[in-house]
């Protein structure tokens, strides 16, 4: 007599409701106010999703930088406010969440093409830097951990170039000019900073220029064609037999053996 | 019940106040004849009335202020108290505040006059005038007067009560580019602070 | 002693001539200051009102930078940040209260208890150089030039900030003339320009400080020496809107004390930028034969 072992039920899933293996673990998250149980291991966008709310503004790369998802939470008992990307965040017992996927944040109207390097256009664009006072509340906001005060203060002070970098990171979420005292919109002064610094500031780039130029005399073309017409066999030759720079070569040091297409 | 002339004010005639009783009630009424407009120099009769002293200099917008129950607000008082940590009370209405005051030619009420409004809380009639705006907060006022009250601080209250209702005097975002291209940052700085919310 | 040098934001955009022509000075006079690191905007005004305290906390920030950096005295050439920086150090040292819940607030930086003195350049040249070592060091002494120290508001009032009591005006006397220049007083030296409310008055319509150049010129002042962007914006550049509309009589040239004394010191004269002053003080300073190059 042989007997079968009885096999598992499987439980199939219906509707958009995910199924938890056994012995998973669930913690509370509260979304505007009302309690979820969600896994553990999940990110905030993720847990929502579990819990059943779908994304349609408030989602955008999924991967941290393109700051569609910025989220504020409490820890239920505690004053303190957090800020995260949900993407990010991974959720935990007794988060109290709200999303706060755009906040509204003035635009100044510009024609980049009509400024110049002066800071003084910024400030004339944004007055309203000037209300600054130096509270620190945007940076503590910033998922990115941009200083975002000390770039609105090198702003202040007409250091473009200054403000331009320390702003790098942003990814234009609004969590700085959500918490903003002096109602300024950090970011798009930001923004403006970064792109008067790159066209107006920033040292061009003369071997690039030059190279473009080289290609478009036509420099390349005969190299492009003999590729073109060689066989699997002769590219794959030439590809092992390549040179190429050391990665930790010192700069201006190395040169290759074959100079003739330099 | 003596009637009085009420709140209005006009600005080309002259205002002699009177106090009298009426049974057991103190008043106070007006008599009024003109006088040119603009007339800020010479200082007006003082009247010493049944024990209620009231000065009254000649200057551009006279009035008749009735010092009763309905208009003394003692809550106005405190508001300006708590904001400023000054009593505007301790005010002797010398005028020290006004002589050195480097903005008052341009004050629709000058200092003296607003803190004497203010230590009857009159704020509603301060509501449309000029002083605390043009007011510099350069503290000329404050380290003369001999009563030792901090009048810049006074002036900031004021504003402050204004400004704290989410009104702005000035508006940043209607100041010409030019003029904020060319003024230092201090000016903005500061401007912004003081006039706006 | 180390001293921590707070340069406030229109000296590095509006007033450079007058951080320029300072920190060249130092150099010729062997000072040693060190500019903050991370530093911020003071906030330009002292907010008067007792239940504020975020306004204090952009000035406290700085004082906390100069305190990071092991700095015995925080000085600076901004007339306005002065007065801002000193009476929010008065602050932080005498109310207790108010000092806790400031360094609470900013919990992302070191407690602050007042350990940082806040001093203005001319106290620095006193304590630091002297009159009569300056005195020697100059190579060309403005004579002739007739200047009369400005101190407008923010240097003087409240007493308890004030560099020197009030009415007195000896620290840039004492500058002026161990300089060489003629020092001439008038009776407008500690009245206010109109400082921020040029933003709420019409151009060319500031009678406070028409009535100082009025001043001035009636007691036969050629030139007005400032510590402040602001008055030298207030007085200098709308002189010329004043002659315009008949506010004053006659114009007089508006310095930063610092270009004086650097030009006195032999600094070559391109580092004060006078440029950027009106073009009257640089023709005042030909005309006197105290070789201004612009």
């Amino acid at each position: 007599m042989c007997e079968t072992a009885k096999q598992p039920e499987i439980k199939v899933a219906t509707g958009d409701r995910a199924i938890l293996p056994e012995g998973a673990k669930t913690i509370p998250v509260y979304v505007m106010g009302k309690k979820y149980e969600v896994p553990e291991t999940l990110t905030i966008m993720k847990a929502m999703e579990f819990a059943g709310f779908k994304f349609l503004r408030g989602a955008g790369c999924r991967g941290g930088i393109c700051g569609a998802c910025p989220t504020v939470y409490r820890m239920a008992g505690d004053y303190k406010l957090h800020f995260g990307l949900a993407c990010q965040t991974v959720v935990q017992p007794n988060m109290y969440l709200a999303q706060i996927p755009f906040f509204p944040a003035n635009r100044a109207s510009y024609n980049i093409e009509e400024m110049n390097a002066a800071a003084e256009a910024i400030h004339a664009l944004y007055p309203e830097i000037f209300r600054c006072v130096a509270c620190n509340l945007c940076t503590k906001a910033c998922p990115m951990e941009v200083k975002v005060m000390d770039y609105i203060a090198a702003l202040k002070q007409g250091q473009v170039e200054k403000a331009a970098r320390i702003s790098f990171d942003c990814i234009q979420c609004g969590l700085c000019a959500s918490r903003c005292m002096g109602e300024i919109p950090q970011y798009h002064v930001a923004q403006l900073a970064r792109r008067i610094f790159g066209k107006y500031i920033q040292p061009r780039f003369e071997h690039l220029v030059s190279r473009v130029k080289e290609i478009e005399s036509g420099k390349y073309d005969p190299m492009l064609d003999d590729l073109t017409k060689m066989d699997q066999e002769e590219l794959k030759k030439r590809y092992v037999e390549r040179e190429r720079e050391p990665d930790l070569s010192t700069l201006g040091e190395w040169k290759p053996k074959e100079t003739q297409y330099l | 019940m003596v009637k009085t002339s009420g709140l209005k004010y006009r600005p080309y005639l002259e205002h002699f106040p009177i106090a009298f009783r009426s049974g057991n009630r103190l008043a106070l009424g007006v008599h009024t004849f003109p006088v040119p407009h603009r007339s800020k120099t010479a200082p007006g009769a003082r009247l010493k009335t049944t024990g209620l002293l009231f000065n009254c200099f000649k200057e551009e917008r006279n009035m008749t202020l009735p010092i009763n129950a309905q208009n003394v607000s003692i809550v106005s008082i405190e508001k300006i108290k708590k904001l400023s940590g000054e009593n505007v009370k301790l005010c002797m209405q010398c005028g020290t505040c006004t002589a050195a005051c480097p903005m008052a030619e341009e004050m629709d009420f000058f200092p003296r006059k607003v803190m004497h409004l203010s230590q009857f809380g009159m704020l509603n009639l301060m509501q449309d005038i000029n002083t605390y705006w043009k007011c510099a907060s350069c503290h000329s006022c404050s380290v003369r007067c001999p009563r030792g009250i901090d009048i810049a601080r006074v002036m900031e209250a004021l504003r402050q009560l204004v400004l704290r209702t989410s009104q702005n005097h000035i508006e940043p975002s209607e100041m010409p580019a030019e003029l904020i291209k060319e003024m230092p940052q201090i000016a903005m700085v500061a401007g912004f602070r003081k006039l706006t919310s | 002693m180390k001293i921590s040098y707070y340069p406030g934001c229109t000296l590095k955009l509006k007033a450079k001539n007058l951080e320029l022509a300072a920190l060249a000075s130092l150099q010729e006079m062997g000072i040693d200051v060190e500019e903050m690191d991370r530093w911020n905007c003071c906030g330009a005004v002292y907010s008067l009102t007792d239940d504020d305290l975020i306004h204090h906390v952009g000035p406290v920030r700085n004082l906390v930078r100069a305190k990071e950096r092991g700095a015995d005295k925080l000085v600076t050439l901004c007339s306005m940040c002065y007065n801002t920086l000193a009476r929010a150090n008065q602050l932080m040292k005498t109310d207790t209260v108010k000092r806790d819940t400031i360094n609470r607030f900013m919990d992302d930086e070191i407690d602050y208890l007042g350990e940082v003195e806040v001093i203005h350049f001319l106290t620095l040249l006193e304590e630091q150089v002297g009159w009569d070592k300056i005195r020697e060091m100059v190579k060309k002494p403005l004579t002739g030039l007739k200047v009369a120290p400005y101190y407008g508001c923010t240097l003087q009032r409240p007493a308890d900030v004030g560099i020197e009591p009030m009415g007195n005006f000896t620290l840039m006397t004492n500058l002026l003339e161990a300089i060489g220049a003629t020092v001439v007083p008038f009776n407008a030296a500690d009245k206010c320009c109109g400082s921020y409310q040029v933003l709420n008055t019409a151009a060319g319509d500031n009678e406070a400080a028409a009535n100082v150049i009025n001043s001035a010129a009636t007691a036969g002042v050629e030139a007005l020496a400032t510590s402040c962007p602001l008055c030298e914006y207030n007085l200098g550049k709308q002189q010329d809107l004043f002659l315009e509309k008949g506010k004053i009589t006659a114009g007089v040239p508006t310095f930063y004390f610092t270009q004086l004394l650097a030009m006195a010191l032999g600094v070559n004269p391109e580092v004060c930028h006078f440029e950027m002053n009106d073009a009257k003080a640089v023709q005042l300073l030909e005309a006197k034969n105290l070789q201004a190059a612009v």
